[in-house]
């Protein structure tokens, strides 16, 4: 995950310490595998950073999340929103934040292969960032076409 | 279907100004060529149908430029070889060369794919579709991924199987 990274991981300083613990947060928000609550990331980015020992408020752990510009944490924020319910606000921030990049995926797959259920699981992750263009195939053209393909097959594509 | 392609095409230039942050595309071009192709392969579509597909497809859609879409061993090429609009597509400018946009393979067995038509989609024009055709499209659907790989061998396609999807949506935190 792209996130910004200290120099030389040493706290020499505050803005260096606020980095070394900003980093952290967003390693365990990255690796989380569900929703999980303020006080968890607290206890767990605490972990992280083993012998270094530091202050974790709630409102920054909040802040360091809402701030974050790469999908990653923007995603984990979700999760945390999810999870509790609360901080909506912050979450569209994020995600119009997020969405200073622009990204497309070309979802292929054979007829059956579960491309619409990908979207949907992507969609429901992260509703206000995605925009899904879907194939919308006429039904009439459908039924021609696997009725007589070979009279059918070219009005079918076009 | 083309003409939904088009469509697609059109949406997704008035959204360049004021893009969502992932736009998913279920179904693209490129899945569109594999049909056509399969078609051209089982004889559904003429020579000269395939003709008039490819300079749509590369004239109106991709907005290739005119000495990409005329050759003079066009006809020929598309008799011998229309998977060879797999190449065209993968290397116009202006369409997969995005740096970021990627293709998502869902890759799973023909027999698959019918069965989870059959069982839970449960649209009656699919339900005699032999599994022969499914296996052309898988066919035809390796040869675009190989065309797109040549085209970009530092990567542009993932693959992922039904119902493994929790790597493609973790890949989009990771990406």
């Amino acid at each position: 995950m792209p996130t910004p990274r200290s120099d030389s991981g040493s706290p020499a300083t505050a803005t260096a310490t606020a980095r070394v613990v900003e980093n952290a947060i967003h390693d365990v928000v990255a690796e989380a595998k569900g929703p999980m609550t303020v006080p968890q990331i607290a206890k767990a980015t605490r972990k992280r950073l083993g012998a270094f020992k530091c202050k974790l408020a709630d409102d920054q752990i909040v802040g360091v999340l809402s701030r974050a510009t790469d999908i990653g944490c923007a995603l984990a924020f979700r999760r945390l929103v999810n999870g509790q319910v609360k901080r909506k606000a912050e979450a569209v921030a994020a995600a119009a934040r997020f969405g200073d990049r622009r990204r497309a995926v070309l979802i292929e797959g054979n007829i059956g292969a579960g491309k619409t259920t990908l979207c949907a699981r992507i969609a429901s992750v992260w509703p206000d960032a995605v925009h899904v263009y879907r194939e919308i195939v006429n039904p009439d053209f459908l039924e021609l076409m696997y009725a007589a393909g070979a009279e059918n097959a070219f009005a079918f594509q076009m | 279907m083309l003409t939904q392609r088009q469509h697609a095409a059109a949406l997704d230039r008035a959204t360049r100004a004021d893009p969502p942050a992932i736009r998913l595309h279920d179904r693209s071009l490129v899945g569109d060529v594999v049909f056509a192709v399969v078609n051209r392969e089982l004889g559904n579509i003429s020579t000269a149908q395939f003709l008039v597909y490819r300079s749509i497809v590369l004239g109106d859609v991709l907005r290739a430029d005119a000495a990409a879409i005329a050759s003079p061993t066009l006809r020929e090429r598309c008799e011998r070889d229309p998977a060879a609009l797999f190449n065209e597509i993968a290397r116009c400018p202006g369409y997969l060369d995005d740096p970021d946009l990627t293709v998502w393979y869902l890759d799973d067995a023909p027999e698959n794919c019918k069965r989870r038509v059959e069982t839970a989609r449960k649209i009656a024009a699919e339900d005699g579709v032999p599994l022969s055709y499914y296996r052309a499209v898988a066919s035809a659907y390796e040869r675009a991924l190989a065309a797109v790989e040549r085209a970009f061998p530092t990567g542009k396609v993932c693959r992922y199987r039904f119902p493994d999807f929790d790597p493609a949506v973790a890949a989009l935190s990771t990406s």
